[in-house]
C-alpha cells in the first residue's frame, strides 16, 4: 500500500511540476489575447507544415503583413494544425476566443471547417480561406480546378497534334482541388477522340511520389508510348527522368503541362543558354496559386477596412511556356512585374514554386517567398 | 520511504481503489491541469460557449477512441477506425433527407455501418484467427477505396436537424447536447462493463487461456468486441457529420494517430485487460486543448510538431511514472550495480561456484526425430516447414501477379527491364521491411519511419550538395543519425516503459520538426552522383541498386537468422520473461531492434535521396503503412516471435508488383486502394494456421 500511494503521489507531483514548468515558460506571453496596442489581430491557420510550398505560403503571408501599408496596424500570428481536422477546428475556435479580427485558413478538410467558420462569422470575425469550404459567410479565394486541368491538357493535346497517349498525375485522391483538376483533364481528353489516357498516377503533390509512380508505370510501359503529360505536380521530375534514362537528347522531352516549379521553367530554357538544367523543352507552367495565399491577407484587410469584397474570388495563374520563359536577375518584385518568371539555379531547389508574384500582390518578390520579408524591408 | 509518513492518512479501501485507477486519475489530472492552466492565462473566465464547443469538437475523436479502447482491451489494434469515421460521414452526407424520419434512420444506419465494419474485422480476427494489425490495415485500405467510390471529393449536405440535436443545447447556456451524447456513450459503456460481456472483455484481454478455462467464449467475445468498437466508430462518424455539416472521404484518416494517442493517454494498456473509456474521453479533450495551449503560447509553426511530440511523451511518461514503473526498476538496478562496483563483487546470483558452471556445460545430444527420415529433400522440408509455411504465400502470390502482368500488359514485361524496375522499386520496402520486421517480431511498431527517412535524406542532400567527396562521411553520419533516433525510441520504450506506438509517434513528430528547423522549411542541396548512379547506371545488365538489394538481402538474412542478436529478437518476441530468465539481455536487444529500424529508415532515406536526385521534407510520406504491410504479408506475426526475412522480401516484391500492375493497366484510382487491401487480406488468409 505504501508503495502505491507513493507512486500516486509521485505521479501527481510530476504533473504538478509539469504544469508549473509550462506555466513558467509561458509567463512572458501572458498578455496573449487581443493586442494591447490596438493593432488588428490576424491569424493564419496552416494545415500541414511538411513541404516547401507550405513554407513559401507562410512566408508570403508574413511578408504581406510587413508591407508599409499594414505593418503599423496589424499583428499576424501563424499556427499549424497538422493533418488533423479536429485540431484545426479547435485551433480556429481558440483564435476566435483570443480576439482575432480575421482568420486566414488553409483548410485540411474543405467541409469540416463549416461549423467553426459559421461561429466565427457570428462573432464578427472575418474568415478568408484558400481553395475550399462551402460556408457562404467565409471569403474564399479559389482556383477553378476544372478549368485549369482542361487548360493544361489542351496545351499538351495541341503539342501532340491532337492524337496520342497522355499520362496524368493527380494530387491527393479525395481532395476537392485534386479531383476538380483531374476532372478537367478527363473532360479535355474526352473532347479529343484521338487522345487516349494511358495512365493516371497518384502523385500526392510531391515530386518524390510522382517519380515513384512514374517508375512503376515505366516498369510496364516505355517513354515511346507516352506523347504528353499533364500533372498537378511533377513536370520537373518527369522531364529529369527522361534525361536520366537517356531518352533525351535523342528524342525531344515529352511535352508536359503542370506546376510552377523553378526547375520546370529552367528546363524550358534553350540548352545554348548554358544555364544548368536547361533542356530546351516544350512545356507549360501555371502555378496553382501560391501568390493567392498572400492575397488572402490583402482580402482580409480589404474586408476589415470596410471595402466591398466578393465572397468567392476565382483566380488564375500566369502562364509560362517555352515562348515566354525569362530568367530574373535578383528576383525582386519589380523584375517580375517587368516580365521575368524564373530564378537562377542553385539559389533554390528545383521544386521551389515560383508563382509568388501576381498583379494582385505586386510587392511579393523572391525575398518574400524565401525569407518572409518584402523587398525593401 | 519517509515520504509516505507525510502523506495524510487515507483509508485503505480508498488507497486500494486509487492504486487500481492510477492511470485514469492521471488522464483526468492532465485534463484538469491543462484546463486550469488555460483558464488562468486566458483573459476572462471560460465561457459556456467554449466548453460547449470543446465537447462538440472532441465528440467524434472521443467516440472513435472509445471504440479503439475496447479493441485495446481485448489485445487488439484497429487501423481502420479513421476510415470508418469517413465512411459513415460520407454516407450520411449523401443519403440523409431533410425529414425527421430519414435523419433518425440514417443515424441508426450510421451505427449499423460502423458495426458492420467492426464485424468484418471481428470475423477475420476472431474466427479466422488473423492478426488484428493486418486485418484492420486491409480493411482500412478497402474502406478508403469505398469512400472515394461513394464520394470522390468532399461535399454533400447533412440536414441541420442532426446538427441541432447532437451539437446544440439541451438546456440553453447550461447543458450542451454534445456533453449529453458523451455522457450517454459513457453510461452505455458503464452498463457493458458491468455486464457479463464486459467481464469477458477484460478477462480475454488479461489472459485468453484463463478466460477460456473459466468458460468464456474467447472467439465470441472478440467478435462482439470488434463489432461494438465498430459501433462506436459509427457513432463518431454520425457525430462528425453533425459537427461538419457535410461529408469528406478523407477527414477520418487524419484523425487516426490522434485516436491512438487519446486511447493510450486515457490509460488503456495496449497489451489488453486494463483501462476503460472514461479516461479515453478525458484524454481526447486534453489532446484537443493542446491546440489552445499552442495558440496561447504563440508557438512558431516550425516548432509545432516538436512541442506536440514532447507533450505527448511527457503526458504518457506521467501516466507510467511511479515506484513500480520501469524507470524506477532501472534506477534500482543501476544503484545495485553502482554499489556492486564499490564492493568489487558480483551480485549473489552471479557468484556461481566454478564446479557448478562446469556442470552446466552438458553435452546435449540431438534426439533423432522420427520425422527426420527419408530423402535429404524431405528432411530439409520437415526441418524448415515452419519457415516455409510463412514464406511461400507471398512468393506464390507474386508469381500469380506476375502472370497477370504478362496477360494484361504483354510480352514486353518478360524482360530484364521489368525486373530491373521491380527490384529497384522494391528495395525501399525491402530495407524498411527489415527494420519494421525486427520491431514487429518483438511485438512493437515503429511509426517514426516517415520523418526519420525524410530527415536523413534532407540532411544528406544538404551536406553533400551534389558532390561525391562529402558523401563518404555524410552517408555514415546520417546513418548514425538514424541509429541515434532508433536508440532514442528504444530508450523511451525500455527505460520508461512507454508503449512503442506512442514513443515512435512522438519521435516522428520531433523528427518532422527537426527537419523543418534544419532546412528552414525549404530543403536545398542535391544527392551525391554516386547515389544517383545506383538507380540510373548499369552494372552487369541491371541497375547497381539491384545488386545492392541482393547484398542487403544476404546481410538481412544473416542478421535475423544467423546471429545471436537475431535469435534474441525471436526470443524476445516469444516471451520477454522467458528470454530474461534464459539470460537474454532483454533491454539491450529491444534497444538494438529500434536502432536497427532507425538505421533502415536512414538507409531508405539515403537511397530515396539518390533515387529522387534531390530531397524533400515529405519524402517518407507514403512509406509507413506499406512498410508494415510488407512485413505482415511476408508472414511475420505481429505479436512477435515468428517470421522470416525471405517472406518479408516476398512481401516487398509482391506489393511492388501489384503497384506496377494496377498502374500499368490503369485501374480506377479508388479501386487501387481496394485491390491493395484485398491482396493484403488474401495473402494473410493463405498464411492462416490450419486448425489442428
Amino acid at each position: 500500500m505504501r508503495r502505491s500511494s507513493i507512486g500516486l503521489f509521485a505521479r501527481f507531483a510530476f504533473l504538478a511540476i509539469l504544469g508549473v514548468a509550462i506555466a513558467w515558460s509561458m509567463a512572458p506571453n501572458r498578455a496573449s489575447a487581443k493586442t494591447a496596442d490596438g493593432k488588428l489581430l490576424v491569424y493564419y491557420s496552416m494545415s500541414y507544415v511538411g513541404n516547401a510550398w507550405q513554407t513559401e505560403a507562410k512566408n508570403l503571408i508574413t511578408a504581406m503583413a510587413l508591407l508599409p501599408e499594414y505593418v503599423d496596424r496589424v499583428e499576424l500570428r501563424v499556427q499549424a494544425a497538422g493533418a488533423n481536422a479536429a485540431r484545426q477546428i479547435q485551433q480556429m475556435n481558440a483564435m476566435i476566443q483570443a480576439g482575432a479580427d480575421a482568420i486566414l485558413a488553409f483548410p485540411i478538410s474543405p467541409t469540416a471547417l463549416n461549423g467553426v467558420i459559421k461561429n466565427a462569422c457570428k462573432k464578427g470575425v472575418t474568415v478568408v480561406v484558400i481553395n475550399g469550404v462551402t460556408e457562404p459567410c467565409a471569403y474564399v479565394v479559389k482556383i477553378d480546378g476544372v478549368k485549369l486541368g482542361a487548360y493544361r491538357t489542351k496545351y499538351v493535346v495541341d503539342k501532340m497534334g491532337g492524337k496520342g497517349n497522355i499520362v496524368a498525375i493527380t494530387g491527393v485522391p479525395g481532395v476537392s482541388y485534386s479531383e476538380e483538376h483531374h476532372q478537367g483533364v478527363k473532360e479535355e481528353i474526352a473532347r479529343n477522340p484521338d487522345v487516349n489516357m494511358l495512365a493516371e498516377l497518384v502523385g500526392f503533390w510531391s515530386h518524390s511520389t510522382a517519380r515513384l509512380k512514374m517508375r512503376e508505370l515505366l516498369a510496364t510501359h516505355g517513354w515511346d508510348e507516352i506523347d504528353g503529360i499533364v500533372v498537378q505536380t511533377g513536370c520537373y521530375t518527369v522531364s529529369q527522368m527522361q534525361v536520366e534514362d537517356g531518352w533525351w537528347p535523342d528524342n525531344p522531352i515529352i511535352p508536359c503541362a503542370g506546376e510552377s516549379a523553378n526547375g520546370n521553367r529552367l528546363q524550358m530554357l534553350p540548352v545554348s543558354s548554358g544555364i544548368e538544367g536547361a533542356l530546351g523543352k516544350s512545356g507549360q507552367s501555371i502555378g496553382s496559386g501560391l501568390w493567392a495565399v498572400g492575397y488572402t491577407f490583402r482580402v482580409a484587410m480589404q474586408v476589415l477596412d470596410g471595402e466591398d469584397v466578393d465572397h468567392l474570388i476565382y483566380y488564375t495563374g500566369i502562364e509560362v511556356t517555352e515562348d515566354n520563359v525569362a530568367l530574373c536577375e535578383t528576383g525582386a518584385a519589380a523584375e517580375f512585374a517587368a516580365g521575368c518568371n524564373t530564378i537562377r539555379p542553385g539559389t533554390v531547389p528545383p521544386d521551389y514554386a515560383i508563382d509568388f508574384w501576381s498583379p494582385q500582390v505586386p510587392e511579393m518578390g523572391f525575398k518574400a517567398a524565401l525569407h518572409g520579408v518584402p523587398d525593401d524591408y | 520511504m519517509s515520504g509516505a509518513a507525510t502523506l495524510p492518512a487515507v483509508p485503505l479501501r480508498w488507497r486500494r481503489s486509487l492504486a487500481r485507477q492510477q492511470r485514469l486519475f492521471v488522464a483526468i489530472g492532465a485534463f484538469v491541469a491543462i484546463f486550469v492552466y488555460l483558464d488562468v492565462i486566458s483573459p476572462g473566465p471560460v465561457s459556456y460557449f467554449e466548453i460547449s464547443f470543446l465537447f462538440a469538437n472532441a465528440g467524434p475523436l472521443a467516440l472513435a477512441a472509445m471504440g479503439q479502447t475496447i479493441v485495446f482491451l481485448i489485445r487488439g489494434f484497429d487501423l481502420s477506425c479513421g476510415a470508418t469515421l469517413s465512411l459513415v460521414n460520407v454516407m450520411i452526407a449523401l443519403y440523409t433527407r431533410d425529414t425527421t424520419h430519414s435523419q433518425i434512420l440514417m443515424c441508426i444506419a450510421g451505427l449499423g455501418m460502423g458495426a458492420a465494419v467492426g464485424a468484418f474485422n471481428g470475423f477475420f480476427i476472431a474466427f479466422m484467427r488473423l492478426q488484428p494489425v493486418v486485418v484492420t490495415l486491409a480493411t482500412m485500405f478497402i474502406i478508403l477505396g469505398l469512400n472515394l467510390l461513394i464520394m470522390p471529393d468532399p461535399g454533400g449536405m447533412v440536414p441541420y436537424g442532426i446538427t441541432q440535436t447532437l451539437t446544440g443545447d439541451v438546456i440553453f447556456e447550461v447543458l450542451p447536447a454534445s456533453l449529453v451524447v458523451l455522457l450517454v456513450a459513457l453510461l452505455f459503456w458503464a452498463l457493458i462493463k458491468r455486464s457479463r460481456f464486459g467481464t469477458a472483455l477484460y478477462a480475454v484481454g488479461s489472459n485468453e487461456d484463463a478466460a477460456f478455462s473459466n468458460g468464456i467464449s474467447v472467439t465470441r467475445t472478440k467478435f462482439l468486441g470488434y463489432t461494438l468498437a465498430g459501433m462506436f466508430y459509427g457513432a463518431g462518424g454520425v457525430f462528425l457529420s453533425a459537427q461538419t455539416l457535410s461529408g469528406d472521404p478523407l477527414v477520418g484518416s487524419g484523425m487516426l494517430l490522434l485516436i491512438f494517442a487519446a486511447t493510450i493517454l486515457g490509460g488503456t494498456r495496449i497489451g489488453g485487460g486494463q483501462g476503460g473509456c472514461l479516461g479515453t474521453v478525458f484524454a481526447a479533450l486534453t489532446l484537443l486543448l493542446i491546440s489552445n495551449v499552442m495558440l496561447v503560447l504563440n508557438v512558431s509553426s516550425h516548432y509545432t510538431p516538436i512541442v506536440e511530440g514532447a507533450i505527448l511523451l511527457l503526458a504518457v511518461a506521467g501516466a507510467t511514472l511511479g515506484m513500480d514503473s520501469p524507470i524506477a526498476e532501472h534506477l534500482r538496478i543501476f544503484k545495485l550495480n553502482v554499489a556492486g562496483l564499490g564492493n568489487r563483487s558480483l551480485p549473489i546470483f552471479l557468484k556461481r561456484p566454478e564446479a557448478q558452471r562446469g556442470r552446466l556445460r552438458t553435452n546435449w545430444k540431438a534426439r533423432v526425430s522420427d520425422e527426420l527420415t527419408g530423402s535429404a529433400l524431405n528432411q530439409w522440408r520437415v526441418k524448415n516447414w515452419e519457415n516455409l509455411r510463412l514464406i511461400i504465400p507471398a512468393w506464390v502470390l507474386l508469381v500469380v501477379v506476375y502472370v497477370l502482368v504478362l496477360i494484361f500488359i504483354g510480352g514486353s514485361t518478360w524482360s530484364t527491364h521489368y525486373f530491373n524496375s521491380l527490384f529497384t522499386l522494391a528495395i525501399f520496402f525491402a530495407v524498411l521491411g527489415l527494420g519494421q520486421g525486427a520491431v514487429v517480431m518483438t511485438g512493437g511498431l515503429d511509426l517514426s519511419v516517415p520523418h526519420t527517412m525524410a530527415f536523413t535524406g534532407v540532411m544528406l542532400a544538404a551536406l553533400s550538395n551534389g558532390l561525391d567527396a562529402p558523401a563518404y562521411w555524410a552517408i555514415p553520419l546520417v546513418l548514425g543519425v538514424g541509429i541515434t533516433v532508433g536508440i532514442f525510441n528504444g530508450l523511451g520504450i525500455v527505460i520508461f516503459g512507454m508503449p512503442a506506438i506512442v514513443v515512435t509517434l512522438a519521435t516522428n513528430g520531433i523528427m518532422q520538426g527537426l527537419g523543418l528547423l534544419y532546412t528552414g522549411g525549404i530543403p536545398t542541396g542535391r544527392s551525391p552522383p554516386v547515389l544517383v548512379w545506383l538507380f540510373t547506371g548499369r552494372f552487369l545488365g541491371f541497375a547497381p541498386s539491384v545488386w545492392l538489394l541482393i547484398v542487403f538481402v544476404a546481410a538481412a538474412i544473416i542478421i535475423l537468422h544467423r546471429t545471436t542478436f537475431g535469435r534474441r529478437i525471436f526470443a524476445l518476441g516469444n516471451s520477454q520473461r522467458v528470454s530474461l530468465l534464459s539470460g537474454v539481455r532483454v533491454d539491450r536487444t529491444a534497444i538494438g531492434v529500434y536502432a536497427l529500424s532507425g538505421f533502415c529508415s536512414a538507409l531508405a532515406g539515403v537511397m530515396m535521396t539518390g533515387f529522387s536526385t534531390v530531397s524533400f521534407l515529405n519524402m517518407g510520406l507514403n512509406f509507413l503503412l506499406p512498410s508494415i504491410a510488407v512485413v505482415l504479408v511476408g508472414g511475420t506475426l505481429a505479436t512477435g516471435g515468428r517470421g522470416h526475412y525471405v517472406g518479408i522480401l516476398g512481401g516487398a516484391l509482391l506489393l511492388t508488383a501489384v503497384a506496377t500492375l494496377v498502374t500499368g493497366i490503369n485501374i480506377p484510382i479508388a479501386w487501387r486502394d481496394i485491390v491493395f487491401g484485398l491482396v493484403v487480406l488474401g495473402a494473410v488468409l493463405t498464411l492462416r494456421e490450419r486448425a489442428t
